[in-house]
């Protein structure tokens, strides 16, 4: 790979799909966020940007325990 | 203090053990079963490790003051100005409550002072933890 270039390492949605509805919408997203980095063998520590939608990002990167040095996501614009 | 009911906390799947704990008169804390992280607030995932073993803990209620406002900008339903103050429990994590049953000014208000949960039944759902000195106010 070359240097600087990017590429998906982890993927993921949530564990159930479909209604759910003992799950609040933060926790949908932790869910995939989790999934996504047992697949790739990931922590929170290892990650330092965060974008989503709906959710604001920084209050996901907290529920995580991510500490980001960027952010992006539908209601940062 | 008198409460807005728009305000209270909204239970959610991941919240209602904590909720049903203060109603118990309970401070309840998770830790994670892989690295022994306690934290707060409650999710079902130790936000250090990642690691979704995690159990339910019972806090001791102790703490120390580690910050806080005197809000004097006050909400028509609330006649007194009233401290919004983060605590740092014995266990480790960082709760945000009020100080209550002390005057509510810098000089009563010591950082760093100890302090223990009182619960405080806002509603028939809802008990919100809160902290006074231990001892009583110096």
């Amino acid at each position: 790979m070359k240097p600087r270039s990017i590429a998906i390492v982890g993927a993921a949605e949530t564990t159930e799909m479909g209604k759910i509805p003992d799950t609040s919408q933060i926790q949908l997203h932790a869910d995939a966020a989790l999934n996504a980095m047992a697949e790739c063998g990931l922590g929170p520590k290892d990650i330092d940007g965060i974008a989503c939608a709906a959710e604001w990002p920084t209050d996901l990167a907290h529920y995580l325990g991510i500490t980001p040095t960027w952010v992006d996501g539908t209601m940062v614009g | 203090m008198a409460i807005n009911p728009k305000t209270l906390p909204q239970p959610t799947p991941e919240t209602q053990h904590f909720w049903d704990g203060t109603r118990a008169g309970q401070l309840l804390l998770q830790q994670c079963d892989a690295c022994e992280h306690i934290y707060f607030p409650p999710r079902p995932f130790c936000p250090d490790c990642a690691s979704r073993a995690i159990s339910v803990i019972r806090a001791s209620g102790k703490g120390v003051l580690y910050s806080y406002v005197i809000n004097h900008r006050l909400p028509k339903w609330i006649d007194e100005p009233y401290s919004i103050a983060v605590v740092e429990l014995a266990e480790g994590p960082r709760m945000m409550t009020n100080i209550v049953e002390v005057e509510q000014t810098p000089e009563a208000l010591v950082l760093d002072m100890p302090v223990e949960v009182v619960f405080d039944a806002v509603s028939d759902n809802i008990t919100l933890p809160k902290f006074r000195p231990v001892g009583g106010a110096q």
